[in-house]
């Protein structure tokens, strides 16, 4: 029973990625060519860490975490399958450098993407704690 | 199941608010500005369009630490709010 709950959760990564895609279609069509590149990057890595926290929480209080490890186990496990899903998008369907695929972790170069799948990674067993009502 | 899980008291909550803080308002801010500190002071010995360059690096650095602080802030003021609201429920009971 409580294996279910681990196995829904990581299931339920499949929507936070729907949640990354619009939030990318977002930025491009509505704010991005007015803010900038820079800024729009900002911005929408922003808007995806409250989204994300914002579906944490719904999942959380959908299928209630057992345990600390539990928690960890789920993080870990989307942390890996989301960086090998940007991975993979990136390097083999856009075909792009590996210097491109990872350019975006690169907080020197003002791009904050690295918090995304530090979030990803910590969301789930902070939000087991939280213990949000 | 969900009786016997551990509920933060407020104290963590709060706690975890002002590591947020200093992390994404304090330390992470300083790195940055060491770090463009370091690359200004190399690029005084070069030639001019890499002194440019490097001077362009740093805008483009410095340029993260608004968004960091303003997400810190923002993520702390949840954390230290949830903390207020079971302070003063504790209290209460």
């Amino acid at each position: 029973m409580e294996r279910i709950v681990v196995v829904k959760h990581i299931a339920a990564w499949l929507g936070m990625m729907a949640l990354a895609v619009a939030n990318g279609i977002a930025r491009d069509k509505l704010y991005g060519p007015r803010v900038g590149e820079l800024a729009g990057h900002q911005f929408s890595t922003a808007i995806l860490l409250i989204l994300f926290g914002a579906y944490f929480y719904g999942l959380e209080r959908l299928w209630p975490i057992y345990s600390a490890g539990a928690a960890w186990l789920i993080g870990v496990t989307w942390l890996i399958m989301t960086l090998l899903f940007e991975t993979a998008l990136g390097r083999f369907v856009a075909r792009e450098p590996w210097r491109k695929v990872f350019a975006d972790y690169n907080i020197l170069r003002g791009r904050l993407w690295i918090l995304v799948p530090a979030w990803v990674l910590c969301g789930p067993y902070v939000v087991f704690r939280l213990h949000l009502p | 199941m969900s009786a016997a899980r551990p509920k933060s008291s407020w104290a963590s909550v709060a706690v975890l608010g002002l590591f947020v803080l200093v992390l994404f308002d304090v330390i992470v801010p300083l790195a940055l500005e060491w770090w463009a500190d370091g690359n200004a002071r190399t690029a005084r010995h070069l030639d001019t369009a890499s002194a440019m360059s490097a001077a362009f690096q740093n805008v483009v650095a410095l340029h993260a630490i608004l968004p960091l602080r303003i997400i810190g802030g923002l993520a702390t003021a949840l954390c230290w709010a949830i903390a207020l609201s079971r302070f003063l429920a504790r209290r209460r009971a």
